[in-house]
């Protein structure tokens, strides 16, 4: 029943982090099966939906740790670009497609960031690294998601 | 807060979607989760086994130290052998010879006593050859009780003591068993004398042989030396005597 109710929201946690869908539903698979060998652990302290979720996330980057070496490139911090607004048309598969373009770094610290709700020195502590690389992670991957996003409104509006 | 606009709204277009595993998802699941279940019975059960085991090796030695301890034990008790002392009344055998069973052997003074039952034997036939003596007829063996118990002929018999301690000192050894009878005799006659004499003429049979048989109803050992003790002070006497 659990899994029944949570495994589709789940999936797609782990294809936030992983590209391929098989390995995404392992990743799912082996987080359903810790949390359910450990569910005396589960404290009652918040929902059920985000214990499970942190649960995931951890095995998903536990996972590309294993399979290559998530690489984090020190740059300047530089201010974000301004103005970039997310097309509603914009379809989820084509913004997940362009997440999952990004460097591992960087799609890691943003997914983290933006649609996990971490904050910087949770994911600092997490993947082992400093704030400020995971500050500067995160503008890198904005920028790139926004130009990209750019580029398909103007092509978009140009096809209009 | 562009940015975080910015961030929200992709973050509700990704939270919208869903993704559906695939049918065998969880099926997958379900057999590693029945494996993680039989591998922690598997663990349970070899820690109870485990545990059973020791528990059951420990009971195993105590009862093996139990036994052992009873055994040893049993061995330990040793029936220490009963010494019958209750033969506490004088019986003329019994407790001489316990008495002189103590001495040395080598004392040959004991040796000589040691031969109690004759000696007893020897001196009750003698004290009762006196009592006899007295009451055939009482005033007139009383006389010559006293006549015949001279003075003289007590001198004389001191004097022959005297000798045979001398040659008992020459010797250096003890008294031989002759010779203790001897002083035996000696001082029963004395004894007898002496208690005739206190008496001024009025002898009783009968209490005679009373005294006799108190006498005999002391220990054997104190009365020998009794007599020996009194035979030695008379000998000694006699013989300052002598030499005077």
């Amino acid at each position: 029943m659990l899994y029944e109710t949570h495994a589709p929201k789940m999936l797609s946690v782990c294809r936030y982090y992983v590209k391929d869908l098989q390995k995404a539903e392992e990743v799912m698979l082996n987080g359903f099966f810790k949390a359910f060998t450990n569910l005396k652990n589960f404290k009652n302290e918040g929902s059920f939906e985000g214990w499970l979720r942190k649960i995931m996330v951890r095995e998903a980057i536990s996972f590309l740790r294993q399979v290559r070496h998530i690489e984090f490139s020190v740059d300047e911090y530089l201010e974000p670009p301004q103005g970039n607004n997310i097309d509603s048309e914009i379809e989820l598969d084509a913004l997940q497609g362009y997440i999952d373009d990004l460097p591992e770094g960087y799609k890691v610290v943003f997914v983290m960031y933006v649609i996990e709700g971490y904050k910087h020195t949770e994911i600092a502590d997490i993947l082992n690294i400093s704030v400020g690389t995971s500050k500067s992670q995160l503008f890198k991957a904005r920028q790139i998601l926004q130009g990209r996003i750019q580029q398909t409104n103007k092509v978009s509006h140009d096809t209009k | 807060m562009t940015q975080n606009n910015w961030d929200e709204k992709l973050k509700e277009s990704m939270e919208r979607r869903m993704l559906q595993p695939s049918s065998t998802s969880w099926d997958k699941l379900a057999e590693r989760l029945e494996d993680e279940k039989r591998r922690k019975r598997k663990k349970y059960l070899s820690a109870i086994s485990i545990a059973a085991s020791v528990v059951g090796l420990f009971l195993a030695v105590n009862v093996m130290l139990l036994n052992d301890d009873v055994e040893v034990g049993e061995q330990k008790i040793v029936k220490s052998p009963v010494v019958n002392n209750s033969d506490e009344t004088y019986n003329g055998g019994t407790k001489s010879q316990l008495e002189t069973s103590k001495e040395t052997p080598k004392n040959p003074i004991s040796n000589s006593i040691a031969k109690k039952s004759e000696i007893d034997t020897y001196v009750i036939k003698e004290t009762q050859s006196v009592v006899k003596s007295s009451t055939l007829s009482e005033d007139k063996n009383l006389t010559e009780l006293s006549h015949s118990v001279d003075k003289t002929d007590f001198v004389e018999d001191s004097f022959q003591v005297a000798d045979n301690t001398q040659n008992i000192e020459e010797q250096q050894y003890g008294v031989s068993e002759n010779e203790t009878e001897n002083l035996l005799k000696i001082a029963q006659r004395e004894i007898a004398f002496s208690a005739i004499q206190e008496r001024h003429n009025n002898v009783d049979a009968h209490a005679l042989l009373r005294e006799v048989e108190t006498d005999l109803e002391q220990s054997f050992r104190e009365k020998i030396f009794e007599s020996l003790k009194s035979g030695y002070q008379t000998v000694k006497t006699a013989v300052v005597k002598r030499n005077n």
